[in-house]
C-alpha cells in the first residue's frame, strides 16, 4: 500500500510542508482577506451557486478528503489513510458541477440545503509570497427534502490559498479531514 | 430466542399472525415491502442470515504483518480480523469472554495480544485465553483448567481475491461450496494475475437511511440505469444512444444461483467497437488491445497462467460487471468510465458490503481494489476514477442513494408498506452455446430473473 499521508503533507508528492511559515495574527490585513474569502466561499456554497464557487478555484487545485480510522493515542499512526472520499482536480470538480447544474442529477435535485460555519481560522505564510496555508474548522449542517432530521458533518480543512496580482484570492488546494470515520450522511453530493 | 417472529420448530410467524413465507408471492413474483420496515423481520434476519452467512470483513493487504488487525462488523457483531504469527488470518468476536466488554477500541492497529480494558484478561492473536491479572489470588487454578473454553468466539474464514470472508456458523457450508458456480466467474474477473489485487487502504464507510436489502437486491437490476442514472446519459458517460438498450449496458448475460448470488455480464462486443481489430482477433488479442478493468496490457500475458481459455473468453467478450454474493457482498469492475471534464476514461474496481444497523439504517463499506503489479499511473487512475464514480461521493452512486432512501420513506407508512416489489419480467434460462459459465444463465435484455433469484434465496432462508 502507498505511504500514509501525514497531517502536515498535502497536494502532490514532494509539495512543501504545510503550515510551517510565519503565522499571521488575526489583526493583519492579509489574515482578514483570507477570512473574508472563506466566509464568501461558504455563503456561495450555501446558496448552491456552484458556478460561482468554481470561479474561486485555482485550475491547479488538488481537492481531497481522506478516509480516517480511529487510532490509539500512542499508536504513532496517522488518523488519515490512503483511501479517499474525494480525490479531485479542477476538471473532475467541473464535471460534478455540470452534472448538478445541467443534468437530471437526483442526488441534487431538489437541491440539498446546507449551512456552513467556518471558525478557528489560522493562517501561515506559504511557500511563496502570494500563497498562504490556512486551517479552519467546518461545521456543515445538511437538510434534504422535508426531513426534520439534519446531517451534521464536522471537519478540519487544510487549505492553500493564492493571491492573484489583482488582489483576488483562489483556493489552490484543500484537504478535508472529517471527524467521523463513518460519515453520517447518505452521500457526498455536497462540497466541504 | 428474543425475537417474537421465531417459534421453535415451527415456521416463523410475525406478531400479526402472518407467516413469513407469505410475504412472498412466487407465482406473481412479488414481495411485500414491509420486509424493509418491520423490526421483527430485522431481528430474524440478524439470527438467520447475518449470524450464519459468509460476509466480507477485510482485504488481506490491509493487515500484511503478524499482529496487524482491523476491527469490522459482521451484521451487528463487532469482530477483529487479525494476522497471526504464522501468516494465517483469524476473525474473532470483539468481546471479552469474561464480562463481554469490547476488547479493542481502535479500528486498526498492531497488537502482540488483546487485553481487555475492563479487568485485563488477555487473549492471543488467534483468540486463545492467555492470562488474567491476579489470576491465582482471584481464581486459584480454575482459569487454567477452563482455559480452552475461555477463548474468544471465532468465525471460520475463506478468501477470494485476497478478500477475507468470515462466517460465525462453524456448521455452515464451506466457502468453496458457498461460492459454488460463481467461483469460476469471480476468479476470471478478480484472480487473473500472478500477484493479484490489493486495496488502496481501509474502506470508505458511510450511512444510508434505508433497509440493507434495498442495496442487496439492486445488484442485478440493470433496468434502473435508464431513469435513475439519466444524468450519466446527460453527461455522455452512459446511454450514448438513449433509446438503445445496449448503450445503457442493458444487453448482456445475467447469471443467478439458487444460493442467491447474482451477476451481470455486459456484452463488450456490443458496447465497444473493436476498431482496428479484425473480427477474427483472439480473446487475448482483444484483451491486449482493451485490457480489462485495472490491468495493464502487459499483464494480459499472465492471464493464461491463472485462467482457463473459457474464462479468458468470458472477460474478453462478456465481462462480469456487478458480482453479488448473497447476502451482502459485491464486486464491481467497470471498464471505462469518466468523471472528469478532460473526457479521459478509467476503470472502477470496488468491493462493497453493507452492515445492517436498524430496519431503516445501514452502513456501507467500499474498498478500492488495484492490481499489485499495475503501473503507478494505472493505479492512480483506478483510484481516482473509482472515487469519482462510486462510493460516498461517486456521482453514479449518489443517485442510487436517492432510490434506496426514497423507498424507505414510503414503507414508513402503513399503506405504503402494503405495496409489493414486482419482479415479473422474465427471460427464463437462456444460455448461448458459446457461453461456458455455470449457474442459471439469462442472456438477452437484462430482466428481473437474477433479482428474483436473490429474493427466492432470501425467502427460503427466512421462511423455513
Amino acid at each position: 500500500m502507498t505511504e500514509i499521508l501525514k497531517h502536515d503533507q498535502m497536494g502532490e508528492a514532494g509539495a512543501p510542508v504545510f503550515g510551517k511559515g510565519r503565522r499571521l495574527r488575526a489583526t493583519e490585513p492579509r489574515y482578514m482577506e483570507v477570512l473574508d474569502f472563506l466566509w464568501e466561499e461558504a455563503a456561495i456554497l450555501d446558496r448552491d451557486d456552484l458556478i460561482g464557487w468554481k470561479a474561486m478555484l485555482d485550475e491547479a487545485i488538488v481537492y481531497r478528503m481522506p478516509v480516517c480510522v480511529t487510532r490509539k493515542r500512542h499508536s504513532g499512526e496517522s488518523f488519515e489513510t490512503p483511501t479517499m472520499h474525494f480525490d479531485e482536480d479542477y476538471l473532475s470538480i467541473a464535471f460534478r458541477i455540470r452534472r448538478f447544474v445541467e443534468t437530471q442529477a437526483w442526488a441534487a435535485d431538489p437541491p440539498t440545503r446546507t449551512r456552513r460555519f467556518v471558525t478557528g481560522v489560522r493562517v501561515w505564510a506559504g511557500e511563496t509570497s502570494d500563497v498562504f496555508d490556512v486551517t479552519s474548522s467546518l461545521l456543515l449542517v445538511r437538510s434534504t427534502d422535508d426531513d426534520y432530521r439534519t446531517d451534521i458533518l464536522t471537519a478540519e480543512r487544510f487549505d492553500r490559498v493564492r493571491f492573484l496580482p489583482d488582489g483576488r484570492l483562489l483556493l489552490r488546494d484543500r484537504k478535508i479531514v472529517a471527524d467521523q470515520t463513518t460519515i453520517g450522511t447518505h452521500n457526498l453530493a455536497v462540497f466541504l | 430466542m428474543s425475537t417474537g417472529a421465531e417459534e421453535s420448530g415451527a415456521m416463523p410467524r410475525l406478531k400479526d399472525g402472518t407467516l413469513v413465507r407469505d410475504l412472498f408471492d412466487h407465482g406473481k413474483r412479488q414481495v411485500q415491502l414491509r420486509v424493509h420496515h418491520d423490526a421483527e423481520i430485522f431481528d430474524l434476519e440478524m439470527e438467520r442470515i447475518f449470524a450464519k452467512s459468509w460476509l466480507p470483513v477485510a482485504h488481506e493487504s490491509e493487515i500484511p504483518n503478524p499482529g496487524d488487525f482491523v476491527r469490522r462488523y459482521m451484521g451487528q457483531d463487532s469482530c477483529l480480523v487479525v494476522r497471526g504469527d504464522d501468516g494465517g488470518i483469524s476473525v474473532l468476536l470483539n468481546a471479552c469472554s469474561h464480562r463481554g466488554m469490547a476488547l479493542c477500541r481502535e479500528e486498526k492497529g498492531k497488537a502482540a495480544n488483546f487485553k481487555c480494558p475492563y479487568h485485563g484478561w488477555a487473549f492471543s492473536k488467534e483468540g486463545r485465553f492467555m492470562a488474567a491479572p491476579f489470576e491465582k489470588q482471584m481464581y486459584g487454578d480454575q482459569l487454567r483448567r477452563d482455559a480452552d473454553d475461555l477463548g474468544l468466539v471465532t468465525a471460520k474464514t475463506g478468501m477470494l481475491a485476497g478478500m477475507v470472508f468470515a462466517n460465525w456458523d462453524h456448521e455452515a457450508e464451506s466457502f468453496q461450496d458457498y461460492l459454488g458456480d460463481f467461483a469460476w466467474y469471480l476468479q476470471a474477473a478478480l484472480e487473473r494475475t500472478n500477484r493479484g489485487l490489493e486495496v488502496v487502504g481501509p474502506p470508505q464507510r458511510h450511512i444510508m437511511r434505508a433497509n440493507w436489502k434495498l442495496l442487496a437486491e439492486q445488484l442485478a437490476d440493470g433496468y434502473h440505469a435508464r431513469a435513475l442514472h439519466q444524468s450519466a446519459g446527460d453527461m455522455g458517460t452512459l446511454g450514448h444512444n438513449p433509446n438503445d438498450p445496449a448503450s445503457w449496458g442493458l444487453i448482456g448475460i445475467n447469471v443467478s444461483t439458487p444460493g442467491g448470488h447474482t451477476l451481470r455480464c455486459i456484452d463488450m462486443r456490443l458496447a465497444y467497437n473493436f476498431e482496428g481489430l479484425s473480427a477474427e482477433a483472439t480473446a487475448k488479442e482483444r484483451l491486449t488491445a482493451i485490457p480489462p478493468p485495472g490491468a495493464n496490457p502487459a499483464m494480459v500475458g499472465e492471464f493464461g497462467q491463472n485462467l482457463s481459455d473459457d474464462q479468458i473468453a468470458l472477460i474478453a467478450d462478456t465481462p462480469p460487471l456487478v458480482m453479488g454474493l448473497f447476502p451482502g457482498t459485491d464486486f464491481f469492475t467497470l471498464m471505462s468510465v469518466s468523471g472528469s471534464e478532460d473526457g479521459s476514461h478509467g476503470p472502477v474496481m470496488v468491493a462493497r458490503t453493507w452492515i445492517p444497523r436498524a430496519p431503516d439504517l445501514f452502513e456501507m463499506l467500499t474498498w478500492i481494489l488495484v492490481e499489485k503489479d499495475a503501473s503507478e499511473e494505472l493505479r492512480e487512475k483506478t483510484k481516482r476514477t473509482t472515487v469519482r464514480n462510486f462510493g460516498i461521493s461517486g456521482y453514479i452512486e449518489q443517485d442510487d442513494a436517492e432510490a434506496w432512501q426514497g423507498i424507505q420513506k414510503v414503507v414508513q407508512g402503513p399503506i405504503g408498506r402494503k405495496l409489493t416489489g414486482k419482479y415479473q419480467a422474465q427471460i427464463g434460462i437462456v444460455k448461448p452455446d458459446d457461453f461456458h459459465g455455470g449457474g442459471d444463465v439469462h442472456a438477452g435484455f437484462s430482466r428481473d430473473d437474477a433479482q428474483w433469484a436473490w429474493w427466492k434465496r432470501y425467502a427460503e432462508v427466512m421462511s423455513n
